[in-house]
């Protein structure tokens, strides 16, 4: 028999090699050495960003437009399209550092006014009943006149202390059982489960009535976990992190494509739970909560992400007619699904209403309250993909608009996600068509968040920078565009004054991305309301959901026509509320049974087959948008602005 | 009771769009209903045929065209006047191959000079089409308007990512353009925003949302024509209000039932008879869906149509 022919790859800078068979995809020999590497298109040589340089050996590679032909000739390829032909040394360009935490609405943001609206505006109303509780009971002594069984006599004392008929008691308690009901005197502390009459722990004597909870947002792109005293409804602590399964692919197609390959779905499932688990552990540390005391998990995500932490494949969503294995998964121990540390904690998943349209949007739905209003409310989550609902008490129809990663940093070469040093606001003078910005954290910037992507492109057409089309003016004699050829740029910040001595830009194709984002999100608003025979006109509130960064400029978003151009005292920017959701479904009982009520109220459209949706979107691929009808306050910006 | 037709009412009407100058000139658009519908509104221009002319002697044309310009192919002028004199074309539209760098990589100069020689040799007016590169077209019809100023010539053509060059010198120079996009209403009239923004008057704009031969898709071509056309007319849609030209030729002669001979296919007969019936029917289509300039190639066809106007209007 052959010996089967084996390439060694090291890869620089670290000591990192792999083995690997001739002609084996670079990128995969990457990710396969564990090695994180940029790639929005999931490996299909569309995106540019898994850019490699060979400094040994010989790669065959696909001929590719995106590497510039100067770069070609020392050695850089793009990894996904080059397959290994010898022993390489491959060199690993310093990728951009995204350790930095993301900024959230954090404890300071719910403190602040607008964010007391939804969630502490809505707490005061809100009866604190979580699922979970602790409860101190006496079980009778057994005697030889009463000799019924341990287990029989805690239930028994269950029933008459909590009123909880008959209730389930998993073997992990059973064998603590002998122990704990004798160690203080037949007197115990119980942690019960009481929707499902679950017995989760018990301990000897009177432990304290001390109960924390966790709510959890798994998004595409970040993850958010809320550690909550379930007596109170108090947020001790919030952890945030990046999604780990980004480096699989940015968006959820890309995602579900991975897990489709071998070994695939356990790797996101894996990677996702391990990076739950670290943020509960710094929880954990920096509070002091005993790991016993926490006892229940709320989980939201979209449809996508929970199929991944559950290990359930996600394919179906994406092939055609394009269905779930389950818009809700059961409670379980924490145990069951990987989570460390606090295994016996009871975790429950908000209910999902179709693929594309999760139980992260049914959350958002519920910390919004629309649906308890008459009012006609949008509801709009600008997240990775893009989801919306609008409706009220009586009705409500949602739909998602795959907008892309664009608002998050994705698919722009000087994008990053609303993190610190980001660019969050951004404005530029008429005359000498200099930007000024605003960074998160202060400091130096190191990229342009969502917000103030938006602003860059409502600046620069208000300003003649660009034209309608997002074409530059080139003979407007703007010195910051710099032109080579066909690639323009136009710097926002000198490379002096950036976090890494770059210089921070916008370019054509930065640009093009935005406006399709922007005119997806557009169209699909535009064709939701027409479903029902409504128009923007008859929308009372719109409420916009995202991680675009801690201030959203809505005048902007309206000017470069990704909202509908309405009376901006309409519109509410609350940053996560999937979170949010989670967090009031975590303390109680009625809002969670809620969040299924919403789930089921509301009809889902698909807009992907829509021809409509698909006329809108090649409209909206435009500023603000083809027709200017329906964009009356920006037509008399400009006109204002021309007189002037 | 008398039956009456069911007539619309239309609240807009197609730009005029003056082609060449003085003796040459021509009018094309105009029309104040849909096409044809001479009963429910004015149709004041007639639509015109264009005759394809090359710089160079094409080297994929079958026989059963190429006999038709054999004796004039060495010379643009001779050929645009055959086609007038002997074919009836109501215009010429010059194609200007010899640009391209793949092929002789002629200067914008001599590209120009070409031009102008047809234009003053004729007594239609003139179309002139670039092939090649976009950089190397913008550069020649900078030239070409530059040469012809204040002709009216009909430029082609601009799209959505490239037009500001031969849109300004189409306003220096007086000229007119065609601005092509793809089978796309809503990009169609986003050319014409752009272009009407940079200053082009909206009346020297011909569009050309792209076609292609029967059997190979023409309905889609028909319908985005017929939505232009429906929101000019009954919506005044100012910006797809601009008349529209169907460079219908090149994509009829590069169909295979078009060029393939009768010894390959004895089983579809007469090849001649065949082309011609191909051309004649993808343009009779165009001119239903609201064509105002066809380009075409075959004489037979081109006689064909030109008495079908005639019996329409």
């Amino acid at each position: 028999m052959k010996n089967q022919k084996k390439y060694l790859i090291k890869f620089i800078p670290g000591d990192r090699s792999i083995k690997v068979s001739p002609h084996y995809n670079l990128r995969q020999a990457i990710l396969d050495c564990g090695i994180h590497i940029d790639s929005s298109c999931g490996g299909v040589g569309t995106c540019g960003r898994c850019v490699v340089r060979i400094k040994e050996g010989k790669v065959k590679t696909k001929d590719t437009k995106l590497i510039p032909p100067a770069r070609k000739e020392k050695g850089y390829v793009l990894s996904c399209l080059s397959k290994v032909e010898s022993n390489l040394t491959v060199e690993i360009p310093r990728q951009r550092k995204e350790k930095a935490k993301i900024i959230e609405s954090g404890l300071s943001e719910i403190k602040s006014k607008k964010y007391a609206d939804i969630s502490r505006g809505k707490m005061s109303r809100v009866h604190i009943k979580p699922w979970v509780k602790k409860a101190f009971i006496v079980v009778e002594k057994p005697s030889l006149s009463y000799g019924t069984s341990d287990l029989f006599r805690l239930k028994k004392s269950i029933k008459e202390n909590l009123g909880i008929k008959n209730c389930t008691v998993p073997i992990h308690v059973i064998r603590k059982l002998p122990r704990a009901l004798r160690e203080k005197d037949w007197e115990v502390t119980v942690t019960i489960d009481r929707e499902n009459g679950t017995l989760i722990d018990i301990e000897p004597g009177k432990t304290g009535d001390e109960c924390y909870g966790l709510a959890i947002d798994i998004g595409t792109t970040s993850l958010i976990i809320y550690l909550v005293d379930l007596r109170n409804g108090e947020i001790i602590d919030i952890e945030s992190d990046y999604n780990p399964q980004i480096k699989f692919g940015e968006d959820i197609i890309n995602r579900i494509i991975y897990a489709s390959k071998k070994g695939g779905l356990e790797k996101l499932r894996e990677v996702v739970v391990d990076s739950i688990n670290n943020l509960i552990w710094k929880l954990l540390l920096n509070s002091r909560v005993d790991t016993n005391d926490i006892v229940s998990i709320m989980i939201a995500g979209n449809s996508t992400m929970m199929h991944l932490f559950y290990g359930v494949s996600p394919r179906y969503i994406r092939e055609e007619p394009y269905v779930t294995v389950a818009n809700k998964f059961p409670c379980s121990t924490a145990g069951e699904v990987g989570i460390k540390h606090i295994k016996n904690a009871y975790i429950y998943s908000i209910q999902g209403v179709a693929s594309y349209l999760g139980g992260d949007i049914t959350s958002g739905i519920l910390a919004t309250g629309m649906f308890n209003k008459k009012e006609l409310s949008l509801f709009l989550d600008l997240g990775t993909n893009g989801e919306l609902v609008v409706g009220n008490s009586e009705w409500m129809i949602g739909a998602s608009c795959s907008a892309g990663p664009a608002f998050e940093g994705g698919g722009v070469k000087c994008g990053i996600r609303a993190v610190d040093s980001a660019i969050e606001k951004v404005t530029i003078d008429q005359q000498t068509y200099k930007c000024q910005v605003e960074v998160i954290g202060g400091g130096k910037p190191a990229g342009i968040c969502g917000s103030g992507l938006i602003d860059v492109i409502g600046e620069m057409y208000l300003k003649g920078v660009i034209d309608r089309k997002g074409r530059f003016n080139r003979d407007i004699g703007n010195k910051y565009l710099k032109c080579e050829d066909d690639d323009c740029r136009y710097i926002l910040v000198d490379k002096k004054e950036s976090i890494n001595g770059k210089e921070i830009y916008i370019s054509e194709a930065d640009i093009d991305n935005l406006i399709r984002a922007k005119a997806a999100i557009y169209a699909g608003i535009k064709t939701l309301l027409e479903e029902v025979d409504l128009s923007v006109y008859d929308l009372k509130k719109i409420y916009i959901a995202g991680g675009l960064g801690r201030h959203l400029n809505i005048r902007n978003a309206i000017v470069i026509g990704m909202l509908p151009d309405i009376d901006i005292e309409k519109y509410f920017f609350l940053g996560n509320t999937s979170v949010v959701g989670a967090y009031l479904s975590l303390l109680s009982q009625d809002k969670y049974k809620q969040t299924s009520k919403i789930a089921r109220h509301i009809t889902y459209i698909e807009l992907s087959v829509n021809m409509k949706f698909m006329d809108r979107y090649v409209a909206g691929l435009f500023l603000p948008y083809t027709d200017m009808k329906d964009f009356p306050s920006v037509e008399e910006s400009l006109y204002l602005a021309g007189k002037k | 009771m008398d039956f009456q037709i069911p007539k619309n009412t239309y609240t807009g009407s197609i730009n005029v769009v003056r082609l060449g100058k003085d003796n040459t000139e021509i009018l094309i658009g105009g029309e104040r209903a849909l096409p044809f519908y001479g009963f429910e509104g004015e149709l004041p221009n007639k639509p015109v045929v264009a005759i394809e002319v090359y710089d160079k002697k094409p080297d994929n044309w079958p026989e059963i065209i190429r006999k038709y310009y054999d004796d004039v192919f060495d010379d643009p002028v001779r050929w645009a006047k055959k086609s007038i004199d002997e074919y009836g074309a109501d215009v010429i539209c010059l194609k200007l191959t010899r640009i391209d760098p793949e092929s002789d990589d002629i200067s914008p100069e001599e590209a120009a000079d070409i031009t102008v020689k047809v234009r003053e040799s004729i007594t239609r007016p003139l179309i002139v089409y670039g092939a090649g590169p976009m950089e190397k077209i913008a550069d020649v019809m900078k030239k070409v308007s530059e040469k012809n100023a204040g002709s009216n010539i009909l430029m082609g053509w601009v799209e959505e990512d490239n037009y500001k060059t031969i849109a300004a010198a189409a306003i220096g120079y007086n000229n007119n353009v065609i601005a092509l996009n793809p089978l796309d209403v809503n990009i169609a009239k986003q050319i014409n925003i752009l272009l009407t923004q940079l200053g082009l008057p909206a009346d020297r704009i011909v569009m050309d949302p792209s076609t292609s031969g029967v059997g190979y898709g023409i309905e889609y071509c028909y319908s985005a024509m017929e939505r232009l056309k429906i929101a000019a007319l009954m919506q005044d849609d100012k910006m797809t209000q601009m008349p529209i030209i169907t460079n219908i030729a090149p994509e009829v002669w590069k169909i295979k039932e078009v060029r393939e001979s009768e010894e390959a296919y004895p089983e579809w007969g007469s090849h001649e008879e065949r082309a011609i019936n191909w051309e004649t029917i993808s343009c009779m289509s165009m001119l239903l869906a609201g064509a105002n300039i066809l380009v075409m190639r075959h004489p037979k066809a081109v006689s064909l149509i030109k008495d079908a106007i005639k019996d329409l209007m």
